[in-house]
This record gives structure tokens, C-alpha cells and sequence, in this order.
């Protein structure tokens, strides 16, 4: 075997020998992972703490890999596990492995933790440790795809707190960098970063623009496809182009459901829920809004299950079913009083109730009870 | 506990990353040092570390995305046209700044550099900053 060059040679050495190293460590860690996650995730740290095995390089990685896999169905843990990657990542000596790849793991363990920050809405948490994972990425050749990886989840924090302009620039930055490396797949992905930047800066024509362009892209996994519909039904939703609107979520919601992806399932369920009722599909739109409703509710979400309790009296309301919806508000109000939430979105729920059994104009006292309620979540 | 069947099946497996690797870097390696040369222009010294660098961030990348041998192939490109911009912005500076540079890229401290220039550590503070104004106002570091 001919070696082009020596130092090249030399530093691909280590490179080689880290490269089995990690392989070695990725599988020791997919096995003691099993052990250490098991039971409730307050065990976790101690059982960590006890498995000296476990604090390696590839562990850390392992972790991240986990924390993809617990995301949508357990966001708490997945919050629980990236940060048990942070700080094994923190307790990793560079002369075991080299500088430069202790400081990149410690950077993924950061940039996947704020990750996750960011999908539980701790935005500002989310900044700080997105922040400390860019200071600590290091800037040899080869570090801006970990950089356009970091972007957009920095691009995605900027989009929820206001900062629409830097996100927008640091996806499309990043967009740019996956297709200079040849990724297509992230580069598709980052595409839809894009989207969903232009949509939280109420930019929807934007947003469907972009998404409708990664609509067909070859490189987008399948749950990419399944997003990339989702988003396009929301956009048309919110253009009031509810025909269009309501072939894309049908699908989204019956492959959400096919992936056992039940919270992103039931909000896309609400979408097309409202998206039938504003269409005239009213019959259709009454069984999904009232299980949005009860499903929001039984995940603890009690703010939005009233909103669409609310949905679902309007419908009922549309379609001359008045005598359910005393008892929805009946429901409604003992919910809000047990969650100790505020008396006057109760007071008002308790207002629309008595209305509806009045027959007074009760469409204008949905929207302002729906008010009371939208505030209250925001 | 893994059986010994299980040990021997991941024995192969490394073994396998390593050939793989190796075959990789044996195959590329030298294309990308006289491509470097040949395309950019670039002093076999700075050509040899961005090689090396784009390989260990290679393996220290999590999932990199696509085949390796076209991440490492345009990896190589896209910081090889990186570097020919950052050049063209450092010839831009002022001499003192561009040594100031140089040397802060090797991690010297600021008063190693004070001393290699004859200027004092507030001074060679400020060319470092000068020069990385002008990076960043060309969007390059």
C-alpha cells in the first residue's frame, strides 16, 4: 500500500485509529445503553455514574443516537439523556482521544441537547447551550458541516424568539454548506429549516413556496416526505385553501399514526379537523375535533383540548346539534377549575354553557371564549 | 456479557473499518495533495493539514451524510475554496497584521507574538483582531 504523504500520513493514522476506537466504543456503549436506560430516568444518572465502562467518546455518541430515537414519544427523557451525553462529553480527556475530537463530540452532545431544549420550548436555555457548542466546535478544515448542523438549530431557536432574519440567514448558510459537502439529504432537510423559519415569521406564502420545492426531493427520508406534506397541508391551511389543504394532512396524519408519532399525530389531526369545518365538511370535521379533544386533554394539555372542545362546539353549532354542547362546557369548566386554571377563561366557558342552552347568539360566544383560552396558552 | 462469537464478529468488523479506511485514504489522499497543488494553488505544507483535518473531522462527525469518499472528495473542495478566500482577504492586510495572523493560527499566545514582532502584547492583540474584522466582513470565519 502506497502512503501519498507524511505528515498527511500521520495525522490519517490517528484519524484510522480513532475511527476504530469510536466503532469499538459505539458498540461496547449500544449495550451498556440498555442497561443504564432502563426504569425512570432519575435512575439514570446514578446508574452512569457507577459504570465506569460507560464514559467514552462513543457513548456519548450512542446517547445522541438514543435521544433521536426517544424524542417524539418521550421528550422528557430524551431531554434526560442529552443531558447525561453533555456531561459525560464535559468529563472526556483530550490526551485520550485528540483535542480536536473530544472538543467536536462535546460540541454534538451540545447541539443535540439544545435540541431538544427547543422541541420542550426552552428557548432560552436552549440559546445558551447552542452558544457554548459553536465557542467549543473547533475551526479546522472539515468543522462547518458540524457548523450548518449547529445553524440550524440555532436557526430554529432564532425563528421561535423573534429573530427571524438571523434564522432564516443561518439555514439558508447552512443549506449551502450540506450541498458543498454533498449531502443532499440534510441539504433537504435544512430546506425545510428554511420553511419552517419563513412560517414562524408569519412569511406562509414563503414557507409553502419552499416547502412545495422539497415536495419531490429524492433526497428526503421518508419521514422527511411525511413532514414536507404535513407542513404544505398547515401553510394551505393558513392561506385558507382548505381543499388543497385537507388531501396533504389526511396523509400526514395516517403516517404520523403508522409511525406511532402520536403527539405530532393528534395536532395534525386538529388542523384537519378545523381545515374540514372552515371547508364545510362539517360532518367529517365533528369526530376528529371531539378525539383532538379528548386526546389533548388525557396528554395533560388542557389548554389546547379546550380550544378544541371549542372547535368541536362550533361545529356542532353549524350543523344545528346544539343540545351536546352545554355539556362540553360542563366538562370544560370542571377541567380548568381542577387544573386551577384561569377564572376567566372558566368564567367565560361557563357564559358560552348557559348561552348555548338559551339559544343565544352563541358563535359570537365561542370566539370569545376560544379568546380567553388562546391566552391563556400564550 | 458478550459470547466470544460476538467478539470475533466485531474483531472482523474493525479490521474491516480499518481496510476500508485505509483503502479510502491510499486511493484519495495523494489525488487530493496534487489537486490542492494543481487547482488551488496551495503550498504542500497548508494542502497536507487541510487533508488531515478534513479526515479526523471526518471520523469525529456523527453520521456525516452520503458516501465517504465524495464527503472527504468535497469536503476537500468546498475548505480548499474556502482557504483561496481567506488568502485573497489576508493579502488584503497589512503585513504586521498578516504575520499576527499566521502565527495566532498556530496558537502562539499574544505575547509570543508581541515578541516575534517586535510590538507590544496590546498591539498584537489589536493586529489579530484587525485581521479577523476582516475575515468576518468577508464571511469567513
Amino acid at each position: 500500500m502506497t502512503w501519498p504523504t507524511s505528515r498527511a500520513d500521520s495525522v490519517f493514522r490517528e484519524a484510522a485509529a480513532l475511527a476504530v476506537r469510536m466503532e469499538t466504543e459505539r458498540e461496547d456503549a449500544a449495550i451498556v445503553c440498555d442497561e443504564i436506560l432502563k426504569g425512570p430516568s432519575a435512575w439514570w444518572p446514578q446508574r452512569l455514574r457507577k459504570t465506569p465502562a460507560a464514559k467514552t467518546a462513543g457513548m456519548v455518541q450512542e446517547l445522541l443516537g438514543r435521544m433521536r430515537k426517544s424524542l417524539e414519544r418521550t421528550p422528557v427523557d430524551a431531554q434526560a439523556i442529552t443531558a447525561l451525553a453533555v456531561g459525560l462529553a464535559e468529563e472526556l480527556d483530550a490526551a485520550e482521544y485528540s483535542p480536536l475530537h473530544v472538543a467536536t463530540v462535546q460540541a454534538q452532545a451540545m447541539r443535540d441537547h439544545a435540541y431538544v431544549l427547543t422541541f420542550r420550548g426552552d428557548y432560552r436555555h436552549a440559546l445558551e447551550v447552542a452558544e457554548r457548542a459553536e465557542s467549543r466546535l473547533p475551526t479546522v478544515a472539515g468543522s462547518r458541516y458540524e457548523r450548518a448542523r449547529l445553524w440550524i438549530t440555532k436557526a430554529l431557536v432564532f425563528s421561535y424568539t423573534g429573530r427571524g432574519a438571523e434564522a432564516l440567514e443561518l439555514a439558508q448558510a447552512a443549506t449551502k454548506t450540506f450541498l458543498e459537502y454533498g449531502d443532499l439529504a440534510r441539504a433537504a432537510n435544512s430546506r425545510m429549516t428554511e420553511g419552517i423559519v419563513a412560517y414562524m415569521t408569519g412569511a406562509v406564502e414563503l414557507a409553502l413556496e419552499i416547502f412545495a420545492g422539497v415536495e419531490n426531493d429524492a433526497a428526503l427520508d421518508d419521514l422527511g416526505a411525511v413532514r414536507v406534506a404535513h407542513n404544505i397541508g398547515l401553510c394551505l391551511a393558513d392561506l385558507r385553501q382548505h381543499a388543497a389543504a385537507v388531501p396533504y394532512l389526511y396523509r400526514s396524519v395516517v403516517q404520523f399514526d403508522a409511525r406511532g408519532m402520536t403527539s405530532e399525530r393528534i395536532r395534525t389531526q386538529w388542523v384537519l379537523g378545523k381545515s374540514l369545518l372552515a371547508h364545510g365538511s362539517t360532518r367529517e370535521a365533528i369526530p376528529l375535533l371531539r378525539r383532538t379533544s379528548r386526546e389533548l386533554v388525557a396528554m395533560g394539555l388542557v389548554v389546547d383540548g379546550g380550544v378544541a372542545a371549542l372547535d368541536l362546539a362550533e361545529a356542532l353549532l353549524a350543523t344545528d346539534q346544539r343540545e351536546e354542547v352545554p355539556s362540553i362546557c360542563s366538562e370544560l369548566v370542571e377541567q380548568f377549575t381542577r387544573a386551577g386554571l384561569a377564572p376567566q377563561a372558566t368564567l367565560a366557558l361557563a357564559y358560552l354553557r348557559e348561552a348555548v342552552a338559551l339559544k343565544a347568539n352563541a358563535p359570537k360566544l365561542v370566539s370569545e371564549a376560544r379568546a380567553s383560552l388562546t391566552r391563556l396558552s400564550e | 456479557m458478550r459470547s466470544s462469537s460476538e467478539d470475533a464478529g466485531s474483531v472482523m468488523s474493525r479490521s474491516a473499518k480499518t481496510a476500508e479506511l485505509e483503502e479510502l485514504y491510499c486511493s484519495i489522499g495523494g489525488v487530493l495533495l496534487r489537486t490542492l497543488d494543481g487547482m488551488y494553488g496551495m503550498p504542500r505544507d497548508d494542502a497536507e493539514k487541510l487533508v488531515g483535518d478534513v479526515f479526523s473531522m471526518y471520523v469525529a462527525t456523527n453520521e456525516p451524510g452520503g458516501d465517504p469518499a465524495s464527503w472527504i472528495h468535497l469536503a476537500v473542495h468546498a475548505e480548499a475554496a474556502a482557504y483561496q478566500r481567506k488568502q485573497a482577504a489576508l493579502a488584503a492586510l497589512p503585513e504586521d497584521a498578516r504575520e499576527a495572523w499566521r502565527l495566532h493560527v498556530q496558537n502562539r499566545t499574544f505575547q509570543e507574538i508581541a515578541a516575534a514582532l517586535g510590538v507590544t502584547k496590546r498591539f498584537a492583540e489589536k493586529l489579530v483582531a484587525k485581521a479577523l474584522a476582516e475575515l468576518r466582513a468577508r464571511g469567513l470565519r
